[in-house]
């Protein structure tokens, strides 16, 4: 040891560039000196002697420039050996440390294995969907781009003639392109098989960028009637149903009874952007074949993207696009007058909610971390008490304090690289699980992955843990008092002091996490509950759906497809088991459309903003099978709505929130409501009022709606509502059967009851909310072993203390009530800190959840009681087992 | 007393260090009075180029120092060889004969 510690001291001397230069400078001189002394014994006098000494030496400066080149480079490698030396000798320690105290190590390690697990997890989760690149070239530069209500930046999708507009006139793109999605009906093998596509132009596959590896992109002569029969077919398509032949290229398939040619197949990474979050991934491509005698400008149904020219910012294109929605707002005041536009990132519109749910999910276990941090360090700080006739023994023979601290260091470091391997297998372990807990409905889930930068931010986190964890409890255990350590005396009077007032500080720290994480899970579960115990408005158990697409010529006109679905219901109706069937274009909690009208009362004003209301086609069975309670007045009648005549004063049924928005007084039933158009494209009378389904999801509160009969507007995609009296989806094969009766070429595709549909929804949430309550759960434990940690810990520093006032006499609950004092003081002064963050966080806290106000004194109340008794037991279970020792035991044993 | 001095063959300065310091532990001011003695100034060493050919060889582990005494009582510089710095000597000098006889060789008058 003796011969290191000189080397060392020796090499230390050299550590410096300075030092180096010193004793190449003093061997230099030291030769120069004595050849000049040489010559002076020679006879020279003493300046012809040195003159000469040097010129015998030659190039002084090179050689000494030398000489420090070659030496600098020998310190430093042999510093570099030395280290390693070092830290080998460290590791051993540390290993040697560590497995003699295997509890120990194992509930350390198992703490930070959960907190960095846990961190590991949610970061590539993080990663996956939002920090990874998306694949287009510059995706930057790729925006989607919205029309709105002035004032408003709502997702208005794009109007062809305003798209033509748009194009023509902007300065700021380089190409904007516009896609619509449709359910396609492929015909590849024996079965047809509906597929969701989507119809684009042209521009929309420059705009995305990506280059197809057999075949070629649309080009704009394509979008033409009469050239418009090509098609585009993603990689898992192409692979699926075409056995991955490299020769479909050129060849036909028959896609809505129609024959299109297949130019190209999409790259494997290839994501077509997806606005309205289906979870279907689009699997063919058709031209957009749009009217270009500028009619339909009110029918908004295009989603629309651009690429930005170089240099252009979003919002210089913005200010660009909105002065040419102004000049459409006075050229057509009717359709325009109250239409802006606005633009938007791409990738921020198509991950939405789940930026936030993560953040918050990455905030809450950083603060598990913390929790995990805070409970080692004051293990370690507890265990270096136990330590300090150790750590004294090596400080005398020498080791200097830095010496000391780096080998603590080392075990600390040791411990979180054990724990973050730990963590980082959890993370793998629990990648499944994760990725099931994501909604289906966001892209790029099988994006998630354990991969180098994840493996990078755990390493960055195993670093810093054990920087955290280890420098205070290292530091402490150095600033010992020598002589008292070594007497055995439990550490000098100042040094303990200092020490338990850091265990305080970690336990405040600890309680004050967790009654934050505490009040915030709860907010959350009620949250929760409060979504699921919205009243919906219909049934879920016994409701059976199934989507069905027309398409073919037999369907090109409203009658064809009135015929298919009148005899469907018919057929179906037939079917036993069922109880009553109908037909919807939109299915409840699953978006729509919307349009507004006038009322009696009410005048056409093409300035004036009239609210939006939403619109459903249906049979007249569609309330019955789907459980929607009928309110006032009557359901439609078979028959009523004619398709052709759309002048003709019509029936509609409306839902109690448009009976509350226009007649809150008065009689629903008989009143007249019209387009907001003049002349109004249709006029109808309220013949029945309904009860209020939430069509934009749960959380959003029920907007008007009015429902028409189906005739009326007959659509190709509508859903079939079976109501069952039997296992819904027993009837599948019945129901598909009597589909293909009546069409032997049109595919059914699947089946799923209401309640899975809206479990679906709620599944998200859910998960969400049980996996910050599993994290929560992870930091109360922690936070509790923690406290009861060091309040044990304490407690044993005090154990001669307390035998020797039970000895003289003192009452036992003098002495309990002495330790849990100091529990209650820790909690109170942990809960103040607590409700402290509490109220910063409200307003983060405040848009994460529904129904409830983000501070709730109840619950801050629970929380602060919760852990006041945590505090409390943590203090008096070590107290008493304190107090029931033996007084002479303890005082032997101090 | 002019003497022509000879250079000095490029590589052999390493061997005459190495030589030297078999007579034991010394520093560079005596390696350079060592090989004057030897080759009694024949040599046409210039003393600085000894100090990186000393540091060259310490980095390669053939000699090592240690700071010590002079015979004067002055701080200096000490170096000694090392077992691996003996090896060196002895195949440095077997090739240095193993030259001087091919060189002789071919210099030397031709029998016939």
């Amino acid at each position: 040891m003796s011969a290191m510690m000189d080397r060392w001291i020796r090499l230390r001397s050299l550590i410096t560039r300075k030092g180096v230069e010193r004793e190449v400078d003093e061997e230099l001189s030291f030769h120069l000196e004595m050849r000049a002394r040489d010559y002076e014994r020679e006879g020279f006098d003493s300046d012809e002697a040195r003159r000469l000494a040097y010129k015998r030496f030659g190039n002084l400066g090179r050689v000494r420039s030398e000489a420090l080149r070659s030496e600098q480079g020998r310190v430093r490698r042999r510093r570099w050996l030395f280290f390693l030396d070092e830290l080998r000798q460290d590791l051993r320690y540390a290993a040697r440390q560590l497995t003699r105290q295997p509890v120990f190590t194992f509930v350390v390690v198992l703490t930070l294995a959960l907190g960095i697990g846990a961190n590991v997890a949610i970061f590539s989760a993080l990663k996956g969907l939002i920090l990874r690149p998306i694949p287009y070239p510059e995706p930057d530069r790729i925006v989607a781009l919205w029309e709105t209500e002035t004032g408003h930046r709502y997702y208005m999708p794009f109007t062809g003639p305003d798209y033509f507009d748009m194009v023509e006139q902007n300065s700021s793109f380089e190409e904007i392109g516009v896609y619509t999605f449709r359910w396609l009906n492929l015909v590849a093998g024996d079965e047809p098989e509906r597929i969701r596509g989507s119809a684009v132009t042209a521009s929309v596959l420059r705009i995305l960028g990506m280059p197809p590896p057999y075949g070629r992109l649309f080009i704009d002569e394509e979008e033409k009637e009469g050239s418009n029969h090509v098609a585009i077919i993603s990689d898992g398509l192409w692979r699926r149903s075409f056995d991955a032949d490299p020769n479909l290229v050129g060849q036909y398939v028959t896609v809505n009874r129609e024959s299109y040619r297949v130019v190209g197949v999409l790259p494997a990474d290839f994501e077509f952007p997806s606005p309205w979050g289906r979870a279907e991934p689009v699997e063919m491509l058709l031209p957009l074949t749009l009217p270009t005698d500028g009619s339909g400008r009110g029918s908004h149904g295009l989603a629309a993207i651009g690429r930005l020219r170089e240099d252009v910012t979003v919002a210089g294109a913005e200010s660009d696009i909105r002065t040419i929605a102004a000049r459409l707002a006075e050229q057509y005041p009717t359709t325009n007058a109250q239409v802006q536009v606005w633009i938007e990132p791409l990738m921020r519109r198509a991950l939405g909610s789940v930026t936030v749910i993560l953040m918050v999910l990455l905030f809450v276990v950083g603060f598990v971390l913390l929790v995990a941090c805070a409970n080692v360090a004051s293990m370690l700080l507890a265990r270096g008490a136990a330590r300090q006739s150790e750590v004294a023994l090596r400080a005398s023979m020498g080791a200097g304090g830095g010496r000391l601290i780096r080998q603590l260091l080392t075990e600390s470091m040791f411990l979180a690289f054990l724990g973050g391997i730990a963590g980082t297998l959890l993370a793998v372990w629990s990648m499944g699980a994760l990725k099931g807990l994501i909604p289906s409905t966001i892209p790029r889930v099988e994006g998630i992955r354990i991969d180098g930068w994840v493996l990078l931010f755990a390493f960055g986190i195993m670093v810093v843990t054990g920087l955290i964890f280890g420098l205070a409890p290292a530091r402490f255990a150095v600033r010992t008092n020598l002589v008292d350590a070594l007497k055995g005396t439990g550490g000098s009077r100042t040094g303990g002091r200092k020490r338990n007032r850091m265990l305080k500080i970690l336990v405040v720290g600890q309680l004050a996490m967790a009654l934050l994480l505490v009040n915030s899970a709860t907010l959350l579960f009620v949250s929760y509950l409060n979504i699921a115990a919205i009243p919906r408005g219909y049934d879920t158990e016994e409701v059976l759906i199934t989507d069905i697409s027309l398409a073919g010529q037999d369907y090109d006109k409203p009658e064809g497809r009135t015929a298919f679905w009148e005899r469907l219901i018919a057929r179906v109706r037939a079917i036993s088991g069922v109880e009553e069937a109908g037909v919807t274009t939109k299915l409840p909690a699953n978006g729509g459309n919307n349009s507004s009208i006038l009322v009696e009362g009410e005048t056409y004003d093409p300035h004036e903003r009239r609210p939006l209301v939403e619109r459903s086609y249906i049979s007249p069975q569609y309330f019955d099978a789907m459980g929607i309670s009928l309110l006032a007045g009557r359901t439609f009648e078979d028959g009523e709505g004619i398709a052709s005549d759309a002048s003709d004063t019509r029936v509609t049924i409306v839902n109690q929130a448009f009976v509350d928005r226009y007649w809150p007084e008065g009689e629903a039933v008989g009143q007249l409501v019209r387009h907001n158009s003049e002349p109004p494209a249709w006029t109808a009378t309220v013949v029945g009022v309904v009860e209020d389904v939430r069509q934009w999801g749960l959380v959003h509160p029920a907007i008007p709606e009015m429902y028409a009969p189906f005739r009326i507007n007959p659509r190709n995609s509508s859903y079939l509502v079976m109501r069952s009296a039997v296992e819904p989806i027993s009837l599948a094969p019945a129901v598909r059967q009597a589909v293909l009766e009546i069409d032997p070429q049109q595919p059914v595709s699947g089946f799923y009851t209401m309640a899975e549909m809206v479990k679906g929804m709620m599944q998200g949430r859910r998960h969400y909310t049980l996996l910050v309550g599993l994290f929560t759960l992870t930091a109360v434990i922690l936070a509790i072993a923690g406290t009861y940690g060091v309040m044990s810990f304490y407690v044993t520093q005090r154990v001669r203390e307390i035998g020797v006032r039970m000895a003289l006499g003192a009452a036992r609950s003098h002495v309990l009530w002495f330790f849990v004092n100091k529990g209650l003081r820790l909690s109170l002064l942990g809960g103040f800190f607590g409700l402290w963050f509490a109220f910063a966080s409200s307003a983060v806290i405040s848009s994460l959840v529904y129904g409830i106000r983000p501070v709730q004194i109840l619950y801050l109340a629970g929380a602060m009681l919760f852990i006041t008794v945590v505090a409390i037991i943590a203090s008096t279970v070590p107290a008493l087992r304190a107090t029931r020792v033996d007084p002479v035991q303890a005082l032997r044993a101090g | 007393m002019p003497v022509e001095k000879t250079e000095l063959l490029k590589g052999t300065l390493d061997m005459l260090i190495l030589k030297t310091l078999t007579c034991g532990p010394t520093h560079g001011y005596g390696v350079a009075r060592w090989i004057e003695e030897r080759t009694r100034d024949v040599l046409a060493i210039e003393e600085g180029s000894l100090y990186p050919a000393l540091y060259r060889m310490e980095r390669r582990g053939w000699i090592a120092s240690e700071w010590g005494l002079s015979g004067n009582n002055r701080r200096a510089k000490f170096y000694r060889l090392t077992p691996e710095g003996k090896r060196q000597l002895a195949m440095e000098i077997s090739s240095w004969e193993r030259l001087v006889l091919a060189i002789g060789q071919v210099l030397a008058p031709q029998p016939i």
